[in-house]
């Protein structure tokens, strides 16, 4: 066998499970992108990898978004349409050829002409098909070039997709007006100026935001909290039906989806995964099973490197599957792992530091599944229409709804909403941030 | 004098008179008047306004582009005194936000008091990109600026990445230029592509090697770039021929380097013949094999699993999947920890195998 081939079958022994046609990832075959584009292919396989932790965000929503993104593709000069993956962190990224949607963005926009300038943006990146090698390696000035460029193009797009340009510097305007300004991107002002020249004179046309609100009705309203939320001195992931006993006061800090908080020399991480990334877990750390007050727990110590640090950075296939598998699953020499299974997948807590295994053991006594009132506080606030009585703006129609607070941060407060017309309320009081 | 010239020839061409410069009542993105000549950039605070500090300003007019287009970016307001230091600034800012090549500030006196105006030249729309001497779907950085706001640094700049993306891709005399040039109200973005052959790689040569290595070795897995036949590609070939030296040190020759890749360019056949060279260094073999901590029982293991290697060469895949083995036959409360070391004055790794009970 050549030393190409081995690369491979190695690579294929290490991450197959049971496959018997070709490399997979996550037990999954791997992307036809992999045959053609290596960037592409780490792209998809790493929002497989987040999918798989998060579950997937909203398949209704993100059929909408999808062809949204039809609209303005057919409008473009790309031969295809990028298909559209809801995740909870970005705004909006190209991911490979495909794209990468916001949904908490998508419940904040105006209106779908908003969603379309969003996409219109990342569609141009695509257009102009500068890879991302080439594009990483570029000065920030010249990625500015790319971004101005893309936002200016972009206000032809959404024109000839049917919607009115004007809506372009809107959705710049709201959608980064919490972000921090970075080297890459021009600054917000000058983004917004520049767009709004972009789109000055362009035609106009229905924003659709009744489609918008239409199909945001009934979604998660702001941060999903079934995937981890403190409620008083209680840590709850209710969509893995667990909680963690906290001792009064004890802080905890969370980044996307991973928990962590410090007891003595040893810091924990605690993460909800899916069933895949369950899965391969067990090739990773030997795992013993151990009677916990929640029920049975596994806890074990990662099994050694299979390879050595040097094999990192050789670019192929084979190597690709290699550099995602660390991300995953390697961990410390010296880390504690357990793995609590729960319906729809498992929570998994990392403790590493001096004495990690028996620092574990005791936070895994603090398990235990949530109180009814613990499920309830988890229980995110969705997106509830409720129609205007009178012609009003949305500052003073929120008083219609459960949580005014909510409405107002969910829209423009000066928008003047027609009486007949929606307006974005919540079903429930937001409690938890 | 020629841009003056050459600036009045296209205002009369497109039958405006150079003076006012738009009505205030102009569409924005439509103006009223030709936009400059494509190397203008200009920026005039009327000299009369520093005699009219202090004066409060009754109106402030924004020309040639809806002044919603500025939003609240200028800090001058009207009912306030006039104050040339703010006057400029905001035209340095309108400057450098780029939506328009010529900036005039200046006041008139009415009958209700002072006027401050800005009269501006708004940047055209790149109405079409015109690709000379390549399919345009080669430079698809440049058509993407089609209807992007006239910009000719940033044309020029993103012309050069389109060249160096050629150059990558096989076309190693690619040459894009570009400009920019303004036609009454729209502007055309112009770029001629010296495409030049594809070049195909006709030889890879590897010397040096202490392993055998075939040509295929060069291909990527899955696709078809740097291998005999194939197009060159020049920003692919020096991540590929590291794998030429990760094939060494995973068989023991740790210290294996490659030197620059020597490209010879044959220009009437078009093809590429690259020639690397190897150069592999001592091949270490496993010498002392140290184990510490853990049970008698789980040491005889270690001992029993490991021993083989002593004397052979370092292979690092051998001596991962030996230890990775021992740890499966190990308690799961042992935590395994092997460190190598490469002696310096032999071409041996010592290992040291550390069992640690959790």
């Amino acid at each position: 066998m050549s030393r190409r081939g081995e690369i491979v079958a190695a690579a294929v022994a290490a991450l197959a499970t049971g496959c018997a046609s070709g490399p997979r990832y996550l037990g999954e075959p791997l992307p036809a992108a992999c045959r053609t584009d290596m960037m592409v292919c780490d792209a998809e396989l790493q929002m497989r990898a987040q999918l798989d932790g998060i579950g997937r965000v909203d398949p209704a929503l993100e059929r909408y978004v999808q062809a949204v993104t039809a609209r303005v593709a057919r409008a473009s000069t790309l031969g295809r349409v990028p298909r559209v993956l809801l995740t909870r962190t970005l705004l909006a990224s190209a991911i490979g050829e495909d794209l990468g949607v916001g949904r908490m963005w998508l419940v904040l926009a105006g209106s779908e002409a908003e969603v379309a300038a969003v996409l219109a943006h990342e569609i141009a990146h695509l257009e102009s098909r500068v890879g991302r090698p080439i594009y990483a390696g570029m000065p920030a000035a010249l990625r500015r070039d790319f971004e101005s460029a893309a936002d200016e193009r972009a206000a032809a797009l959404v024109e000839r997709a049917g919607y009115p340009a004007s809506q372009l510097p809107v959705a710049l305007a709201r959608s980064l007006q919490d972000s921090i300004e970075d080297e890459e991107h021009p600054p917000l002002r000058t983004r917004v100026v520049r767009a709004r020249l972009a789109a000055a004179g362009r035609a106009g046309g229905d924003d659709h935001r009744e489609a918008l609100l239409s199909a945001i009705d009934g979604a998660i309203a702001f941060r999903d909290l079934s995937r981890g939320a403190r409620v008083g001195d209680a840590w709850v992931w209710a969509m893995r039906d667990l909680a963690l006993d906290l001792p009064p006061g004890h802080p905890l800090e969370q980044d996307v989806d991973m928990t962590r908080w410090i007891d003595g020399a040893v810091t924990y991480y605690a993460t909800p995964v899916g069933p895949r990334i369950r899965r391969e877990l067990d090739r990773f750390v030997a795992f013993a099973p151990r009677q916990a007050r929640i029920g049975r727990v596994l806890v074990g110590a990662p099994l050694p490197l299979a390879r050595p640090p040097e094999l990192e950075d050789r670019g192929s296939l084979a190597r690709l599957l290699v550099e995602l598998e660390r991300r995953h699953f390697v961990f410390d020499p010296e880390a504690e792992i357990a793995v609590i299974d729960r319906p729809g997948g498992a929570v998994m807590i990392t403790a590493q530091g001096p004495s990690a295994a028996a620092g574990l053991v005791r936070w895994l006594d603090r398990l235990r599944a949530p109180t009814a009132a613990e499920r309830e506080a988890t229980t995110s606030p969705r997106i509830r229409l409720v129609r205007a009585p009178r012609t009003a703006t949305v500052a003073q129609l929120s008083t219609l709804c459960v949580d005014p607070e909510a409405a107002r941060e969910l829209d423009d407060p000066a928008r003047v909403v027609p009486a007949g017309g929606r307006i974005k309320c919540t079903d429930r009081k937001r409690t938890l941030k | 004098m020629v841009r003056a010239l050459l600036f009045l020839a296209v205002l009369a061409a497109c039958g405006r008179p150079p003076r006012p410069l738009a009505p205030a009542s102009a569409p924005a993105g439509r103006p009223a008047r030709c936009p400059p000549a494509p190397d203008d950039d200009v920026l005039v605070i009327e000299p009369a306004l520093t005699t009219l500090g202090g004066e409060p300003i009754a109106h402030i007019e924004v020309r040639g582009i809806d002044r919603a287009v500025l939003g609240d970016g200028l800090t001058t307001k009207a009912g306030e005194p006039l104050d040339v230091e703010r006057v400029r600034a905001d035209a340095s800012w309108i400057r450098s936000v780029g939506v328009a090549s010529q900036i005039e500030a200046r006041a008139e006196r009415r009958d209700d008091g002072l006027a401050l105006i800005y009269d501006l030249a708004p940047q055209p729309r790149v109405a079409r990109v015109v690709i000379e001497g390549a399919d345009p779907a080669l430079v698809p950085a440049l058509t993407a600026l089609e209807d992007t706001l006239r910009d000719p640094a940033r044309a020029v700049r993103i012309g050069e990445v389109a060249q160096r993306v050629l150059q990558m891709e096989g076309y190693l005399r690619a040459q894009v230029t570009t400009e920019t040039r303004v036609a009454c109200h729209d502007a055309e973005v112009h770029a001629t592509v010296a495409l030049g052959p594809r070049y195909r790689i006709g030889r890879i040569d590897v010397t040096g090697s202490a392993i055998p290595i075939a040509m295929t070795r060069f291909e990527r897995e899955l696709g078809a770039a740097n291998r005999v036949g194939g197009w060159f590609r020049s920003d692919l070939l020096v991540p590929e021929l590291q794998l030429v030296v990760q094939n060494h040190v995973d068989q023991g020759w740790l210290k294996a380097q490659i030197d620059p890749p020597d490209l010879q360019v044959d220009e009437a056949r078009q093809l590429v013949s690259i020639a690397a060279n190897v150069r592999p260094g001592p091949r270490y073999r496993i010498g002392e094999l140290r184990i510490e901590g853990g049970t008698a029982g789980s040491r005889a293991r270690a001992e029993s699993t490991l021993r083989p290697l002593h004397g052979q060469f370092f292979a690092q895949r051998t001596y991962q999947r030996a230890i990775h083995q021992l740890s499966r036959q190990l308690d799961a409360r042992v935590a395994l920890e092997a460190q190598w070391q490469a002696r310096p004055d032999a071409d041996i790794v010592d290992v040291t195998l550390t069992m640690r009970a959790r």
